[in-house]
């Protein structure tokens, strides 16, 4: 992405993280590539408090890993810890349905846990939540704090928001959260969920707690402010109720299916698609030899759809990979098959013609896709025609774009006479006289070298390219 | 107000005081409502169970005690 010409307004703190300024008394700062947690004492004292309890998560793989950091904090905080730092940072509006679903688990076990000890969770932002392959990691360890008697779950609100309300979209729906998410960085509102649900849901005591009373109390209280306050302040949950509610969203999440995802456009794929065996063991072949030859640390797979490439290019060298696609449904096969074949590999929801922009506060809190590390190599699988063709997109861009994801790759290119391209063209019309394997190969060569070329059977063809 | 009474109203301040200083998010009060109106539930429930117990030991405590005259 290219930077704006325009000035960026300072933040407070050079180094400080765009994304770290909700909670007062801890920082998130960020120097030469290491990432650094600033406590102030209360932060700090809170800390050696609940220490014993995250070691423990940490050893687990549950919390990501921390440690005391000799460097200076800054002015107004005590003390500095330093944290491992992870492969690479999602966002809940780019994960699949099933990566969602783990990471509420994964908040409400920890939370369940907590309590037990004694300590409970300060919010419920599902960016606390990071993922190393499927494997979901809790990385703010300033959230714990202790649990004091009677308490209510002041989280409660943001969890659903975050976590709840997107999944229900789904499931509820079948409605993919990823679009409205990304909208709306803060999660679903409960009030705008409430207005969609069904009458029947009245009859469901779990969606009466979480969705459609927190929902009704609201307008009500909008309009008696004053004493809907004073009845919140004098009340308290017994830590029996507390541990019951986060219980009742387990058992809850944990069932909850993303409704109708299978039969979307790409999920059935593997059995729909066009070309013949001898064609697709010779793409395997080539991709396992594109893994072998670079064996690259990170590997992008651009158009994943279930993964079985991914799969192939892991198993032959690639040391780990991240597969976008924008169709929920193959998403959730990539999980599955990802969970299967323990693979390291990390789905996400993405839309390359319209890919994660830099947002939030100050256009930077959340950052561009662009801007959150770049692969060794990239593939490209049955993915430029969606562009070209799909999207009407220049092919010369569509190659150029290619090229600029990672420093050599392997794309394939699907000529005109394809079935699949016969499909997509046959109510557009062929508008397209310059898409040819000609053109692409030209748009390819003005930027980077072509190392190699495989002819598949049908008449697709497979081009590595090294910048 | 007595010395313990004045003492007591000043340890539920701190509390409720201490409360708010770590809530750095807003909790929502629709959220909020429905927690305590399913801790009173709770409690209701707790405390109907209890009275029926009593309900129960009452006559049972009468069924026995004619029983303990019979014999």
């Amino acid at each position: 992405m290219q930077p704006t010409a325009r000035p960026r307004p300072p933040l407070d703190s050079a180094q400080r993280h765009p994304a770290s300024f909700r909670d007062p008394e801890a920082r998130v700062l960020v120097a030469d590539g290491r990432v650094l947690r600033a406590l102030s004492a209360e932060a700090a004292a809170r800390f050696d408090d609940v220490r014993e309890f995250i070691k423990e998560l940490e050893g687990e793989g549950l919390v990501v890993g921390s440690r005391e950091a000799p460097d200076t904090p800054p002015p107004g905080f005590a003390r500095m810890l330093e944290h491992d730092k992870l492969p690479f940072v999602s966002y809940p509006y780019e994960w699949p349905f099933a990566l969602l679903r783990r990471a509420a688990l994964l908040h409400l076990d920890i939370h369940r846990r907590a309590l037990e000890r004694g300590v409970t969770l300060a919010d419920a932002s599902a960016y606390n939540v990071q993922f190393r392959a499927t494997r979901p990691v809790f990385i703010d360890i300033a959230s714990f704090r202790p649990y004091d008697e009677g308490e209510l779950w002041a989280g409660h609100r943001q969890f659903c928001e975050q976590f709840l309300n997107p999944l229900l979209l789904a499931a509820q729906f079948g409605i993919a959260h990823h679009a409205w998410y990304r909208g709306s960085l803060e999660g679903i509102a409960t009030a705008a969920l409430a207005a969609l649900w069904p009458a029947r849901g009245w009859l469901s005591p779990r969606a009466l707690v979480h969705v459609l009373l927190p929902a009704g109390a609201e307008r009500a209280a909008a309009k008696r402010a004053e004493s809907a306050l004073r009845t919140v302040r004098r009340s308290r949950l017994p830590k029996a109720g507390y541990t019951a509610l986060l219980g009742q969203l387990r058992g809850w999440i944990a069932r909850l299916e993303p409704r109708g995802f299978s039969a979307t456009q790409w999920a059935g794929y593997a059995q729909a698609r066009s070309y013949s065996a001898d064609a697709l063991e010779a793409k395997r072949r080539v991709v396992a030899e594109f893994a072998a030859r670079h064996r690259p640390s990170v590997l992008w797979d651009l158009g994943c759809n279930d993964g079985e490439f991914t799969e192939v290019a892991l198993a032959n060298g690639a040391a780990s990979a991240i597969g976008f696609d924008a169709d929920p449904g193959a998403l959730e096969l990539a999980c599955e098959r990802a969970e299967r074949a323990g693979l390291a590999l990390l789905p996400l929801h993405q839309d390359a013609s319209n890919p994660s922009p830099a947002q939030g506060w100050l256009g930077r809190e959340r950052a561009a896709l662009a801007d959150r590390g770049r692969p060794d190599a990239v593939m490209a699988l049955a993915f430029e025609h969606h562009l070209a063709l799909g999207r009407n997109l220049p092919l010369g861009e569509v190659a150029a774009f290619l090229l600029a994801v990672a420093p050599r790759g392997l794309v394939e290119f699907v000529p005109k006479a394809d079935p699949t391209v016969q499909r997509m063209l046959a109510l557009k019309g062929d508008i397209f006289p310059d898409y040819s394997e000609a053109a692409f190969s030209a748009a390819l060569a003005a930027h980077a070298r072509i190392v190699r070329t495989d002819a598949l059977p049908g008449g697709r063809k497979l081009f590595w390219f090294e910048a | 107000m007595t010395r313990s009474s004045s003492r007591w109203v000043a340890g539920a301040s701190l509390v409720l005081a201490a409360g708010p200083a770590w809530a750095y998010i807003d909790p929502g009060t629709g959220s909020m409502l429905v927690q305590s109106a399913l801790a009173l539930i709770a409690v209701a429930l707790v405390a109907g169970r209890s009275a029926w117990h009593k309900v129960k030991s009452f006559f049972s405590r009468r069924k026995d005690d004619a029983a303990d005259r019979e014999a």
